[in-house]
């Protein structure tokens, strides 16, 4: 059934086709896994010769250390924002439309900050001293600057990863015992587990409802956060293009644009596979479409504000800095991404773009593009034009680096795609909310 | 709807119209006396009152964009501010006479900033942007109050007018904002830059907006103007929530990096306010008033059935209204001079009392003319 010509489904309609998505997968779903693993293969061969050879294998060397890896880290951390932002700030502000796309944009959070997480252990090289990075007290001298913005994006994503977490299973309580009460044999045990003993007793729905109306307010101030953090690690440092007042809201911002596109990359091709086209309709699309076009016009208005202070600054560095991004080597992801954030999502001004699948889907792709530049940008030609020119320095990728970023793409999708066989990927209680109660006699 | 005549009494606006008076012969003389004080008290209510009245609008305008119906009476209570426009601009046209008492670098240009801080870009750049952004508001308050009394064929059409309007307004409301913070106040000290400043000053003036949108929706209900839920009351007291907090995010935003990267030029601007008396006692009084009773009385209000009296609210807001007026003078003063006093003379107090009367007066005005 396509969603133009579909009725309001019932509440037995809503438990037919999201439990339905659970069962035996199509050969579609098959191959997409095998393609997805196979490059998952390839990066986790990639990290395992980098660990083999050393960092040199890709193309790790002064000044462009960070480069592609602590460029992927900020990217899918910003990634997980929308999720947050979707469960937290619109289930406090009432948006109803929320109930049938947060499930999946909850899971892209938990698994985005998840491939985020791989990032500094790669990029740290030996990772089997990776506890080496957790910040327990100074006795072994190995954590030695607690006022060092690395330390505090420790606690910040950890902190964010457990809320996040904690939400996403408080959550999916209820739907997990539909689930269970649908299922039969070693599934229903399984799932019987997972529910923890959810029976829906009234006792039970109230203290739900207190615990995830809590849960929205702790996890709001992280959407602020989180990416402010992030940025902090650059904007703290005197590198001309980093030190900049701009930085936390300007992340946040670029988090909260990335992170809907992604979710409309995972939502789009959902509608077909499952047949959700009742529940993840057009106005749908339509909300985050919108969404997405404002965050676009912000961050606009952040990059127009970015290089006119450091033009307006006087400071040479700073216009050095900005000159060379925009002339030099990089400056064709410069324009990129440009391009990609502030032109290409212009076109949901149209509504019939907005509502338009393909094309949401190629501006999202592009949007995604365009964010992963924009850290890459930040990261890498910043740090390679610099204050003295003995410290200048080109990057360029490695075979090794740039499977392990395209592998981390392929981990992302491989969990989700996991997910959305074992889990219902629209919240079945919060839709039936949105639905006009079943009568007994739906005659009177 | 607004209901008709609720209007200030004569005797009321005759006193108003007397305060204005004698706000406008206190800088008449003023400048005639202590020029350095008088501008700067005048550029603080400008900015300050101006921003006020352009943020009503403009929150009807994110309302009209986003489809609000959560009540259609708070939007209509935000276009009457639209009323001081008029007034606004001829007063930035009176600035013009303080440029070079104001802004150092008109009589000593700085070379490599030059081709933006020079007399004739800044006042084209800022003339036109109010000009245009204050006729696009009239444009779109005007269609907004024509709202629901057309018939369907008109209403369809003017809400497609309404949503162009609403998005020039809120586009170019974020622009001149952003210039009144960076050219307006920033550039008092011409040396000294933050690149979120214009954002700063865009979310300070939201916050302020909404306050007053929160008092003015409790006192249309007091006096028969409009009758709002209380469930709508309570969803602006969450807005003012959103703004304050955004307000000091955005605040942290700064303080923070500067102070981190402890660069002399950046520091300098924290070192005068938040360190030297009466400033550093000044910071402490907004950050408290402004921001951490806000907090803790809206976190309440976040949650849960919203009350009936709204009293707590409107003091709330007023004092966060007062707040942001106080963080506009600590931001404006320690810049024109270094060792300035706190602007509490008859002078200040006679200027920023006749910039309120005129506020009201012109508001008034205009609820009468939405009337006639």
């Amino acid at each position: 059934m396509r969603r133009d010509d579909a009725h309001q489904p019932t509440y037995a309609d809503v438990n037919r086709d999201v439990i339905g998505t659970l069962w035996t997968p199509s050969p579609a779903y098959f191959g997409w896994m095998s393609i997805v693993g196979l490059i998952l293969t390839a990066g986790i061969l990639a990290w395992t010769w980098q660990i083999y050879i050393g960092m040199g294998a890709a193309g790790k060397r002064t000044p462009q250390n960070w480069a592609m890896y602590i460029t992927s880290f900020v990217f899918w951390i910003g990634i997980g924002h929308a999720g947050t932002l979707i469960s937290a700030i619109l289930y406090l502000f009432r948006a109803r439309w929320r109930t049938s796309i947060y499930r999946g944009a909850e899971a892209m959070t938990v698994f985005a900050v998840m491939t985020a997480g791989l990032f500094p252990l790669i990029h740290a090289g030996r990772m089997w001293f990776a506890y080496w990075l957790l910040p327990y007290p100074n006795q072994r001298y190995l954590w030695p600057n607690f006022r060092s913005p690395l330390v505090w994006d420790v606690f910040a994503i950890s902190t964010y990863l457990t809320i996040s977490v904690v939400f996403f299973s408080v959550g999916l309580l209820p739907d997990i015992a539909a689930i269970r009460d649908a299922s039969t044999g070693w599934k229903r045990k399984i799932y019987g587990v997972l529910a923890l003993g959810w029976e829906g007793t009234d006792r039970q729905w109230r203290h739900y409802r207190r615990a995830y109306g809590l849960l929205a307010a702790l996890a709001t101030p992280l959407v602020l956060s989180v990416h402010s953090v992030v940025s902090w690690d650059f904007a703290m440092a005197l590198v001309p293009g980093w030190h900049s007042t701009l930085f936390a809201p300007f992340f946040v911002d670029g988090a909260i644009f990335s992170g809907f596109a992604m979710v409309l990359v995972l939502i789009i091709p959902m509608r077909p596979l499952f047949n959700l086209y009742a529940y993840i309709t057009n106005r749908h699309l339509d909300a985050i479409a919108k969404l997405i076009l404002v965050t676009s016009l912000v961050l606009t208005y952040f990059y127009v504000c970015e290089a006119f202070t450091a033009w307006y600054s006087g400071d040479h560095f700073e216009r050095a800095s900005l000159f060379w991004k925009a002339t030099r080597n990089y400056a064709w992801a410069f324009w990129l991404q440009y391009f990609c954030n502030s032109l290409v999502p212009l076109v949901l001004f149209s509504r019939r773009a907005r509502i338009h699948p393909p094309t949401l889907y190629v501006v999202s792709i592009l949007v995604l593009i365009g964010m992963w530049f924009e850290r890459f940008n930040i990261i890498v030609p910043g740090l390679g034009h610099d204050f003295y020119p003995y410290t200048w320095g080109i990057y360029y990728p490695t075979l090794t680096d740039t499977l392990i970023v395209i592998g981390s793409f392929a981990w992302f999708f491989i969990l989700f795609l996991g997910f959305i066989k074992v889990m219902p990927s629209v919240s079945i209680v919060e839709v039936k909310e949105t639905l006009p109660h079943p009568l007994k006699d739906p005659h009177h | 709807m607004i209901a008709r005549g609720q209007r200030l009494s004569p005797g009321s606006r005759l006193f108003l119209a007397a305060i204005a008076l004698a706000g406008g012969a206190a800088f008449v003389l003023g400048v005639t006396r202590a020029a350095e004080r008088t501008w700067a008290i005048y550029l603080i209510n400008l900015v300050f009152w101006s921003g006020l009245a352009v943020t009503g609008p403009a929150i009807a305008a994110m309302m009209e964009l986003m489809e609000a119906r959560w009540s259609p009476g708070v939007k209509r209570i935000a276009l009457t501010t639209a009323g001081f426009l008029p007034v606004s601009f001829v007063l930035f046209l009176i600035l013009f006479g303080g440029r070079a008492t104001l802004y150092p670098w008109v009589t000593s240009p700085i070379p490599v900033k030059a081709a933006w801080l020079n007399v004739p870009f800044m006042a084209t750049r800022i003339g036109v942007g109010i000009l245009v952004l204050y006729a696009l508001t009239f444009a779109f308050v005007r269609a907004g109050f024509r709202q629901g009394t057309a018939d369907p064929e008109t209403e369809r059409r003017d809400k497609g007018r309404r949503a162009a309007l609403a998005t020039a307004v809120l586009f170019l409301y974020v622009v001149v904002l952003s210039l009144f913070g960076f050219d307006l106040v920033m550039s008092l000290d011409p040396r000294w830059y933050s690149g979120l400043f214009g954002g700063y000053f865009v979310v300070s003036t939201l916050y302020a907006g909404f306050a007053l949108l929160a008092v003015l929706s409790v006192r249309a209900n007091a006096t028969g103007l409009a009758a709002i839920p209380p469930a709508a009351v309570q969803d602006v007291a969450k807005l003012v929530f959103a703004t304050s907090t955004l307000w000091m995010y955005f605040f942290w935003s700064q303080y923070l990096v500067i102070w981190y990267g402890n660069v002399p030029v950046e520091t300098k601007f924290f070192l005068r306010r938040f360190f030297v008396d009466p400033w550093r006692l000044l910071a402490f009084v907004i950050f408290v008033v402004g921001w951490v009773l806000p907090f803790v009385y809206l976190l309440k209000r976040l949650t849960g059935r919203p009350p009936e009296r709204h009293g707590p609210l409107v003091l709330v807001t007023l004092l966060g209204l007062v707040a942001l007026f106080l963080e506009r003078v600590m931001l404006v003063v320690p810049s024109i001079s270094a060792g300035a006093a706190f602007p509490s003379g008859l002078t200040e107090m006679l200027i920023t009392a006749g910039f309120l009367s005129l506020f009201i007066l012109s508001r008034d005005w205009f609820l009468a003319r939405l009337h006639a």
